[in-house]
């Protein structure tokens, strides 16, 4: 083969290997935001010291909640931990304002809401987070005025339509279920 | 944020305009708007980016979602989710709509973009490949 030849099959395979490259990032770039392989923590991580495990094994099992971490990008390691930590505490002051609810519908008094339960290592701004809703929760309970309860756990974008009013109970009633049938009896 | 939407540039983040809201009496309410500016989002149906940089929406109240314009004709579909993992129902937005919820409790909300149905960004290439999109989230505080 003459050197003419041999160089212009050099440009060829260039220009191939070159466009194979191309491909592969492009792929890549395209998938690169869905992550599937992220692996959760584990209930015993230090992530989740300070908030009660049985919680943490619930939301950790918990389609959902799974879906909800799944679209985040797998190198965002904060904000993934952020949410795992702010939806445990989320199943717990949900299911408490379901109490409050329930217990004022039935007594008309309403019960103080627990302390705000937070990780011992916390991620990202889940405290500030956290805060936030604790706050409002806490204002609509002292409005006087449980029909306020009820509006925040009843709203699409409330913890009622999708935490499990029983713990673990991901094919059961969620919040908003027990308070619209309680608010219909009242 | 996620490799692609570090490109992204946010505009007018926090230093939220403060507006002043009077009509019919009531009482003055002000909002923050975040505007990102060429966030890069997939043309892929189902590949979720969020887009806004996680404004408190500190009221019980309406959060609005524009999406300005697309380099390619992406038709943006929108949920919110909370850091505490609570989702509105997803909305969709071609350039120049604006999508609202109304009755969104107070928290900290992403806005998560995905396209509507999948488009071909990419050419010949495989995949369906990126977009730039602007666009604004408004929330109350």
């Amino acid at each position: 083969m003459g050197d003419a030849a041999m160089t212009s099959r050099r440009k060829r395979i260039s220009l191939i290997a070159g466009a194979a490259a191309v491909a592969v990032l492009a792929t890549v770039g395209a998938i690169n935001n869905q992550d599937v392989s992220a692996v959760p923590p584990s209930a015993d991580s230090p992530l989740f010291e300070g908030l009660p495990k049985t919680t943490v094994v619930e939301v950790l099992e918990n389609p959902k909640a799974q879906a909800n971490v799944a679209i985040w990008p797998a190198e965002e390691t904060t904000g993934r931990n952020a949410l795992w930590q702010g939806m445990v505490i989320n199943f717990t002051q949900c299911r408490q304002m379901l109490t409050v609810y329930l217990e004022w519908q039935a007594t008309g008094v309403a019960r103080e809401l627990p302390p705000l339960e937070l990780p011992a290592n916390p991620a990202g701004d889940v405290v500030r987070d956290a805060k936030v809703v604790d706050t409002s929760y806490r204002e609509v309970i002292a409005s006087g005025d449980p029909a306020q309860v009820s509006k925040l756990l009843l709203a699409e974008s409330g913890c009622g339509a999708w935490v499990p009013a029983r713990a673990g109970d991901t094919q059961g009633l969620v919040v908003a279920d027990v308070v619209a049938k309680a608010a219909a009896n009242a | 944020m996620t490799t692609t939407n570090t490109k992204r540039v946010v505009i007018g983040i926090a230093a939220a305009t403060f507006l002043l809201l009077v009509s019919n009496g009531a009482p003055a309410q002000a909002y923050a708007q975040d505007s990102w500016t060429n966030a890069q989002v997939s043309c892929s149906h189902g590949t979720y980016q969020y887009v806004d940089s996680s404004l408190q929406h500190l009221v019980f109240g309406d959060v609005w979602v524009h999406q300005t314009s697309a380099t390619n004709p992406v038709t943006g579909e929108y949920h919110l989710q909370s850091a505490q993992g609570n989702n509105t129902s997803a909305k969709v937005a071609a350039s120049g709509q604006t999508v609202i919820w109304s009755g969104v409790i107070a928290s900290t909300y992403k806005v998560w973009h995905t396209a509507q149905t999948s488009v071909n960004c990419n050419g010949s290439l495989p995949g369906d490949g990126n977009t730039l999109t602007s666009g604004w989230a408004r929330f109350d505080f």
